[in-house]
């Protein structure tokens, strides 16, 4: 099983990255140039994915076959842009409070959204995206089923999937150098939050619904 | 005083005209003045050639003789977005016999025509995929991928970002916008808002990259607004409809209006913001001689990128979303901005430096959008004599 965790990851690992690059990169990239503070943040980014990814397998392994039976595309679209809206919502207001921390709506976010604690609720929201490689996990464990199996199925997959998210460790090393780089990805930030907001959440869940 | 006034004139008439002798010759190839002969012409396609020549050298010799390179590009540059639209609908319903986009058959066909905006969107994707996220057409000629890419190689190293200025069939939209005003009603736009368009094109390659779409050309161009579009058949090419819209109208027309600055090219662009990128391969900038400068701030006020800043006049350099257009040089009382060849001192060799790059602009221009107002002309005339635009 280890194996297989880990082979899975690692192959499909590159993908996470791609689809969580998106929310990622402007995240990271807009906090000021500091090696601390960007080990700080991949750090609680990546106890975010870990979180999202034990709770997912302990759920998974619990329900197991019963899921695996009643689970069809519409249902992953439907979870997955419920997703989306929480995470392009929350891109947005952060984006926001970067834009204009003084408007009344931001001096209040700015009490609750920190970069630590963003980074730890981003990396939450993507580790549990509905994505390829993710739903191969889940599938995996869906089959076997079991608590165990499924806490240590993830935690496996999620140590070789953290592999590819290292490069993020040195964003202030390019940060220092190109300096408008943070104000880039401010502004990305909300551009995509408003992207996965209304194009990949609200879009899909209505064709769900409607 | 008055001969010497009279002599002065004379021999500026006399510089200009020689000046722009040699791309009149070159004009004559290039435009098609020397096939005019060729039976496949009518007489309105004959009569568009002869217009396109006559207009194009007179523009060139103007700009030398007044000294005046924003003015008269803008002659070529407005107008042409408006002959461009036209043709380009007129093309398409001659072609498809509609307008719309993203209709199965065009996709299936790669039918779509290529616009140099989708460029940066697909680049990488295609580099890494080894397959193109754009079913952009190859067979034709015109519009065509490879035609497309050819060009942009070719103008970027010419111009580098004065391709917004001199060679995007988008661009006069909003720079017609921007001139309509004397004075504009919103005096000042955020600075940092030129990192709106870094930010655009850092988004959509991104975003195209993992869903393997051209995002941008879906769901952001305000252009599509004023080309072929989506046809509305459920809700979600309705809410298409409206954003395109909506971006146009804003972003093209009201904000450049009422801000006479190119909004939509400063804060929103993605491709400006690539050929700033690209710029760096280019071997021309605008520098200000800053021992020459009287401060007077003319050239920050009207900037239409916002490139020029208080800092530009302490350091020289003009910043990075300047597109050439050509009107600090025009405007500066001391002749402080000048044209410059990278890796020289600033100021050396100017005159020469402007001539050389008038002359390969300009080249693009009439050649790229002087040709879409002659085929524009050439079809409303051939509408409105025979009942047909084909």
């Amino acid at each position: 099983m280890i194996i297989e965790a880990l082979l899975l990851g690692l192959s499909t690992g590159a993908y996470c990255l791609f689809s969580c690059a998106p929310v990622v990169t402007p995240l990271f990239l807009s906090v000021e140039p500091n090696r601390k503070k960007s080990f700080k943040m991949v750090s609680f980014f990546l106890s975010g994915r870990l979180a999202g990814y034990l709770v997912f397998g302990v759920a998974i392994g619990l329900a197991g076959v019963s899921i695996n039976r009643n689970l069809n595309p519409e249902h992953n679209i439907f979870i997955g842009s419920i997703i989306s809206i929480v995470t392009g919502l929350l891109l947005v207001l952060a984006g926001l409070n970067f834009q204009f921390p003084k408007l009344p709506v931001c001096r209040i976010l700015s009490r609750y959204i920190t970069p630590g604690r963003n980074s730890f609720v981003f990396g939450l929201f993507t580790g549990v995206n509905v994505c390829p490689p993710f739903l191969g996990a889940a599938s995996r464990v869906m089959d076997k089923g079991g608590v165990i199996y499924g806490l240590v199925f993830f935690l496996i997959f999620f140590i070789a999937t953290s592999i590819y998210f290292m490069p993020y460790l040195g964003v202030s090393f390019i940060t220092k150098r190109i300096k408008p780089l943070k104000e880039i990805a401010r502004f990305s930030m909300l551009i995509i939050g408003f992207y996965i907001l209304v194009f990949r959440g609200f879009i899909n869940l209505l064709k769900v619904i409607l | 005083m008055k001969i010497l006034q009279e002599n002065h004139t004379l021999k500026r008439f006399i510089v200009a005209l020689l000046l722009t002798l040699p791309l009149a010759f070159g004009f004559y190839y290039t435009i098609g003045l020397v096939d005019i002969q060729n039976p496949r012409f009518d007489l309105i396609d004959k009569g568009g050639i002869v217009f396109h020549y006559f207009a194009s050298v007179l523009l060139l010799f103007l700009i030398f003789y007044k000294d005046k390179i924003d003015f008269f590009r803008k002659v070529i540059f407005v107008p042409a977005a408006a002959c461009f639209t036209l043709w380009f609908v007129i093309y398409l319903f001659q072609e498809r016999g509609h307008l719309f986009i993203y209709t199965p058959e065009n996709i299936n066909c790669g039918d779509v025509p290529f616009c140099h905006i989708v460029i940066p969107q697909t680049l990488i994707p295609t580099l890494l995929t080894g397959k193109f996220i754009f079913p952009g057409t190859t067979s034709k000629w015109i519009f065509s991928m490879f035609g497309m890419i050819a060009t942009w190689i070719g103008v970027s190293l010419v111009l580098g970002r004065g391709f917004c200025s001199w060679a995007c069939f988008w661009g006069g939209w909003e720079s017609g916008s921007a001139s309509i005003l004397k004075k504009p009603v919103i005096k000042r736009i955020p600075m940092k808002l030129k990192w709106g368009a870094f930010a655009m094109l850092f988004s959509i390659v991104i975003s195209s990259l993992v869903s393997l779409t051209v995002v941008y050309c879906i769901w952001l161009c305000p252009f599509q607004g004023v080309s072929e579009f989506a046809q509305v058949t459920d809700w979600v090419t309705t809410l298409k409809f409206i954003i395109f819209a909506v971006l146009f109208l804003f972003l093209v027309i009201v904000f450049p209006l009422l801000t006479k600055k190119r909004v939509q090219c400063i804060s929103f662009c993605p491709f400006g913001a690539f050929q700033s990128l690209v710029d760096k391969i280019n071997a021309f900038d605008i520098r200000i001689k800053t021992k020459e400068c009287s401060g007077c701030k003319k050239c920050i006020r009207e900037c239409p990128m916002n490139a020029v800043t208080e800092n530009s006049l302490k350091t020289g350099k003009i910043g990075i979303p300047c597109v050439k257009c050509g009107k600090c040089v025009d405007i500066c009382r001391k002749k402080a901005v000048v044209f410059h060849l990278k890796g020289t001192p600033v100021g050396y060799l100017s005159k020469a430096v402007k001539v050389t790059f008038i002359y390969l602009s300009f080249f693009v221009l009439t050649m790229m959008l002087g040709g879409n107002i002659k085929e524009a002309l050439v079809m409303i005339i051939k509408f409105l004599s025979t009942g047909s635009a084909v």
